[in-house]
């Protein structure tokens, strides 16, 4: 058993257009990702509100850039509060356990998503690591 | 009104109703090539700079390929997109990367449907659904299970 391990923080900025261009790609017309109007009216805040995957997507790249040619077996997430752009996003992580199986190193990470300093996403994630070949 | 109808009750459809509907209900899903040309772009919104389709593309193709539109799941649940769905929670869960040109077959379930109160949002409805990607000979490559937040207080009469 080995003590939890923090992982590197990861930091970004999301922006209106990144909210409209995830609302594209995911062919999704919710308008709190478009009017800033809608979203201001639902109580949620002044701005957009950025798709959901795409925080997803943040602690996803935070753990493949952590560990490079890893593969993420399963993540878990409960979406806290909706990330109104534009936000200052962190990403921080820590490695709560590992284990051997079948040739690969599974790891265990918690992992949190923060917007405007405000916890977003709350996640679990299952990572498989390729043992080094002899 | 036939039985199984979600009777307005309030100016609220009638949640036990909807989820007699819903719950088991069949997505259509559809047949689907991730397309080469997304990579880069899922990438660049990722903040990855890998040339492999990132893995969030799990999530992205399982939401482009309901078999209908985001709008249309929203209105079998009597609930109009423009009051603004929310991700409540989400678990994928992958068998197999996701290739660029490769051709996948989605599929999926209506699992719960149930109404919540919330400090936030007031009247909710937690609508549950999962969705499998496989490949065409039936493996599978990822599932996601989704818990989607409606929000009905703004739906007073």
């Amino acid at each position: 058993m080995t003590a939890p391990t923090a992982l590197p923080a990861w930091t970004g900025m999301a922006t209106n257009a990144d909210s409209l261009a995830w609302a594209q790609v995911l062919r999704d017309d919710n308008p709190l990702h478009a009017d800033p109007a809608v979203a201001g009216q639902s109580g949620l805040g002044e701005g957009l509100v950025n798709p959901g995957p795409a925080g997803i997507a943040y602690l996803m790249t935070m753990l493949l850039q952590a560990f490079p040619g890893a593969s993420i077996r399963r993540m878990q997430c409960r979406f806290l509060a909706p990330v109104i752009t534009p936000a200052e996003l962190v990403a921080s992580g820590t490695v709560e356990s590992r284990e051997r199986v079948a040739g690969a190193e599974i790891l265990h990470v918690v992992l949190e998503l923060r917007a405007r300093g405000t916890p977003a996403i709350a996640a679990r994630a299952v990572v498989s690591i390729p043992e080094a070949s002899p | 009104m036939a039985e199984g109808d979600a009777k307005p009750t309030g100016g609220l459809p009638d949640a036990a109703a909807l989820a007699r509907r819903l719950c088991g209900r069949a997505l259509p899903g559809s047949d689907f090539v991730l397309p080469d040309s997304d990579v880069p772009t899922v990438a660049a919104l990722a903040r990855s700079g890998s040339t492999e389709p990132h893995p969030v593309f799990a999530v992205v193709e399982s939401l482009r390929n309901l078999g209908f539109s985001i709008a249309d799941l929203c209105a079998l649940c009597e609930f109009d997109l423009a009051d603004g769905p929310l991700l409540g929670e989400l678990d994928v869960e992958f068998e197999q990367p996701l290739r660029a040109g490769a051709r996948y077959l989605s599929s999926g379930t209506i699992e719960s449907y149930e109404r919540i109160p919330s400090r936030r949002l007031g009247v909710v409805d937690r609508l549950a659904f999962r969705v499998t990607l496989a490949t065409p000979d039936g493996a599978p490559v990822a599932h996601v299970r989704y818990r989607w937040l409606l929000p009905r207080g703004r739906s007073t009469p």
